[in-house]
């Protein structure tokens, strides 16, 4: 007659079942490729792009529920822009740009929804002017692109100043916002800023 | 008493039911015995079993719930994991697209890229590695190829061990630039990239002009920027 165990204790049971239940839910989101948190698949892709984890400057909100914020960030002669898709890496996107000395300007690489004087969302393109002077309190960019010239203020957010842009809708009033508005290739642009008594404390051209 | 008060009040101070339960038939099956042994009757027996109140606190403080309720508590989460595994196998398909998905990023990362119509194709000495980032980068070939209509370019065959964490790079941006002996920034393209577990494969290709002597591929930027040097001068053994 076959001996009968003794019957597992609890503690064992409870580790048992854990452990299979986060096994079972590790592979489906490894085969998912779900990330945590916006910002866990933002460091992600700097991880696979080589660039070594660097202080986030400013994040921005995009009104996008699928790619909730557009991550900046700084690092010694860089600067990363990304927009993280938590639920899609594949759909995941960044940017690195090589920083010279002195401000620069550096394409978000997705749209921002905008609300409108009525309240409407609108989708724009937005830059980030980096390492501006300190003192600075205003930001003027004029944009040049096969759209058109464009000029706005910036909105100060931190370290660096943000700047929110679209075209003219066509005939049927649609915008359309393609490669020209974040393809620096693509565009030319004027940055100057000033200090709080409108005082001019330096210009970039591109 | 009765047996059956007797048990009760033995056993009242077990919280976890299934504790209760299994102790109340151990102590049933003990009182069984007695009976039939003894001769004595019901109340005598459970009498004969000893103060039930006193058996009551020493089997509440043996049998203490949390383990059992950590063990239903993990029963729960686990049957909630296999109905949650079971409605996306069924309902978003999303298991059989990723093993479909296993099968063909396999394929990619074993096929070699084929290259034609090169006028002359010459082998660089490889085998250069660089680390970076947790990921080690080794040039496993390079060959110089020269084309009647196009410019002379380097392609070069890159074996990509991973981190832990199985991230292929994003070489659009893991590939941060390139230099040769005779001028910067030259044409670059990533030819080929496909990674599979732990490794990547990707063939990379970089114009370079006739008279240069080296190629230098820069991965990474900061403190994690590195370089593959590949002279150009020296022949491939055979």
């Amino acid at each position: 007659m076959k001996k009968k165990r003794a019957p597992r204790p609890y503690w064992v049971k409870f580790l048992r079942n854990l452990a299979a239940a986060f096994l079972l839910l590790a592979i489906v989101w490894n085969v998912l490729d779900i990330s945590l948190t916006t910002t866990a698949e933002f460091r992600r892709l700097e991880r696979q792009s080589l660039s070594p984890p660097s202080e986030i400057a400013a994040a921005v909100p995009t009104g996008d529920p699928f790619a909730p914020k557009v991550l900046i960030n700084l690092g010694q002669g860089w600067a990363v822009a990304g927009a993280p898709y938590p639920l899609s890496s594949a759909l995941s996107d960044l940017d690195i740009y090589p920083l010279s000395d002195g401000p620069a300007l550096i394409p978000l690489p997705q749209t921002v929804a905008r609300p409108d004087n009525a309240g409407h969302p609108q989708f724009h393109a937005a830059y980030a002017a980096l390492r501006p002077p300190s003192d600075a309190a205003c930001a003027i960019l004029t944009l040049h692109n096969e759209d058109g010239d464009f000029m706005v203020e910036g909105i100060r957010e931190g370290a660096v100043f943000l700047f929110y842009a679209r075209p003219d809708p066509d005939g049927a009033g649609r915008v359309s916002i393609g490669r020209p508005w974040f393809q620096p290739e693509l565009f030319t642009y004027e940055l100057a800023f000033y200090d709080s008594q409108d005082n001019l404390l330096q210009e970039t051209t591109e | 008493m009765n047996r059956l008060e007797w048990l009760d009040t033995a056993t009242k101070k077990i919280l976890f039911r299934p504790d209760r339960k299994t102790v109340r038939r151990e102590l049933e099956a003990h009182l069984e015995d007695l009976l039939e042994a003894s001769g004595l009757d019901e109340e005598a027996a459970a009498a004969a079993m000893g103060d039930p109140e006193v058996l009551a606190e020493e089997l509440g403080r043996l049998h203490r719930p949390w383990w059992g309720y950590l063990w239903r508590t993990s029963q729960i989460v686990l049957a909630g994991a296999v109905v949650f595994c079971c409605l996306l196998a069924v309902l978003v398909e999303a298991v059989y697209q990723p093993l479909d998905r296993l099968g063909t990023s396999l394929h990619d990362y074993l096929t070699p890229v084929q290259f034609t119509g090169a006028l002359e194709e010459r082998d660089i000495p490889a085998g250069m590695t660089i680390s970076t980032g947790g990921c080690t980068i080794r040039a496993d070939r390079a060959v110089l190829r020269s084309y009647e209509d196009a410019p002379q370019a380097l392609f070069v065959d890159l074996q990509i061990g991973l981190s832990w964490r199985r991230e292929p790079l994003i070489l659009q941006n893991a590939w941060s630039g390139a230099r040769t002996s005779a001028g910067e920034n030259p044409r670059r393209v990533i030819e080929h990239s496909a990674s599979w577990a732990f490794w990547q494969r990707a063939c990379l290709s970089v114009e370079v002009p006739e008279d240069a002597e080296w190629v230098e591929l820069d991965f990474g930027c900061g403190a994690w920027r590195r370089t593959l040097h590949i002279d150009l001068t020296e022949e491939a053994e055979p």
